[in-house]
């Protein structure tokens, strides 16, 4: 856990000590530029079955400056370690998607659980948010567009023991897509949470 | 290039003099007012049908990087200081795209594509937000494995993400509509603009 730097207040007279200075001013400043707690993590590709709600691991750390991402244990979770006010960004790219010749109605869900132990039967009850996207045969025709690219970004306060989840789940052709992942950025799907205010 | 100050480490024994304390005052003016830009359109912008259109910003909400020119390149935000940054963008439509016949409405943004829209999935999409009307239609639903008939007309997109940059990076935005009809749609412009239809970033992190 990380630990948010104290403030002072000076009294008359006092003359503040070349620690004092470093602990009060320097490290808060430090803080605010670097130290404050990030995770980013990138999903690496893999196919997602067909209407099944499905838990994301396989991720690429991008950044942890705080032990908030484990790779062996739980690593489908991102912990907040030290209490505060956290931004949590959500990315999912699939990679078929639809296109010109669509003739069905698809959807994706993307879904982040809070403290839901890795349960699939609980992971909407415990949901902080959800984006659904939908493509209908309709809109398809004639856009050569995608409509698989789904992003949300959302803000939650922490008492430092609580962790988060990422759940996807796609309703497309009836066999399983590929969720697109990038192992050198957050560009692909992606899940990053960023300490942004002290409770 | 912005500067991020790097605080000062001090030593036992010195002491404190004015430019010490104003190093304190530069990281504090830093953190109050870190770098970034918010530009908006108060013309309405027409967007052909199916077509990627380059939006180009014509006003300044403000900015304390130079991070927009009216002048050179007007539809782009420069990064100038590296680091994390919160990009936010939305766009009112004017004539309820895809109201009726269904259809869908994009907002791209994307970085160093010198006006070209990014590809899907690659690496300079920074978001894309779809809004559609299916017109007619089901979806699934997760929790019931039911289906549902028809969702209901957006007329507004927007973003809300964060993005790491260096210094050097741009970025642009573009809107599409295709399917309600083949005419080209309008976004609202207007005094209320610089919140309806805007593109920003700001800092947050080293």
């Amino acid at each position: 856990m990380a630990t948010v730097p104290t403030r002072n207040y000076w009294s008359p007279g006092q003359n503040p000590t070349a620690a004092q200075l470093n602990q009060f001013y320097r490290d808060n400043f430090t803080w605010l530029r670097t130290s404050s707690p990030i995770c980013r993590l990138s999903k690496t590709t893999v196919n997602i079955s067909h209407n099944t709600l499905t838990l994301c691991s396989s991720y690429t750390e991008i950044d942890d400056n705080d032990s908030m991402h484990d790779p062996v244990t739980n690593p489908y979770r991102i912990t907040f370690n030290t209490p505060g006010v956290y931004e949590i960004t959500v990315r999912n790219v699939w990679a078929t998607g639809l296109s010109a010749s669509a003739t069905s109605n698809y959807q994706w869900n993307v879904l982040i659980a809070l403290n839901n132990a890795g349960s699939a039967a609980n992971a909407v009850n415990n949901s902080l948010l959800e984006d659904m996207r939908i493509q209908s045969a309709i809109a398809a025709s004639g856009s050569g567009e995608h409509m698989s690219f789904g992003f949300t970004d959302y803000l939650v306060t922490s008492n430092g023991t609580d962790y988060i989840e990422m759940w996807v789940a796609q309703n497309t052709t009836g066999a399983a897509e590929s969720l697109q992942g990038n192992t050198s950025e957050c560009s692909a799907t992606s899940l990053q949470a960023r300490w942004v205010a002290a409770i | 290039m912005g500067t991020v100050p790097v605080e000062r480490t001090w030593t036992a024994g010195e002491s404190t003099t004015y430019v010490m304390m104003n190093d304190i005052s530069n990281c504090l003016g830093f953190y109050q007012n870190p770098p970034s830009a918010h530009v908006y359109r108060t013309a309405g912008q027409t967007v052909p049908y199916n077509s990627n259109q380059l939006i180009t910003w014509d006003s300044v909400y403000e900015q304390n990087d130079n991070g927009w020119s009216s002048t050179t390149n007007p539809s782009r935000i420069t990064i100038n200081t590296s680091g994390y940054y919160n990009v936010t963008a939305s766009a009112l439509w004017a004539n309820g795209t895809a109201a009726n016949a269904g259809g869908c409405a994009a907002l791209t943004v994307g970085r160093n594509q010198a006006g070209v829209r990014p590809a899907y999935n690659s690496t300079n999409q920074i978001a894309t937000d779809l809004q559609l009307v299916p017109g007619l239609g089901y979806y699934y639903d997760r929790v019931s494995a039911d289906t549902w008939p028809y969702m209901y007309v957006p007329t507004e997109n927007h973003i809300d993400t964060m993005c790491r940059f260096v210094a050097g990076d741009y970025v642009e935005m573009w809107m599409k509509f295709w399917k309600s009809s083949s005419s080209s749609r309008i976004i609202q412009g207007g005094v209320q603009a610089k919140f309806l239809f805007h593109m920003a970033v700001q800092w947050n992190g080293a």
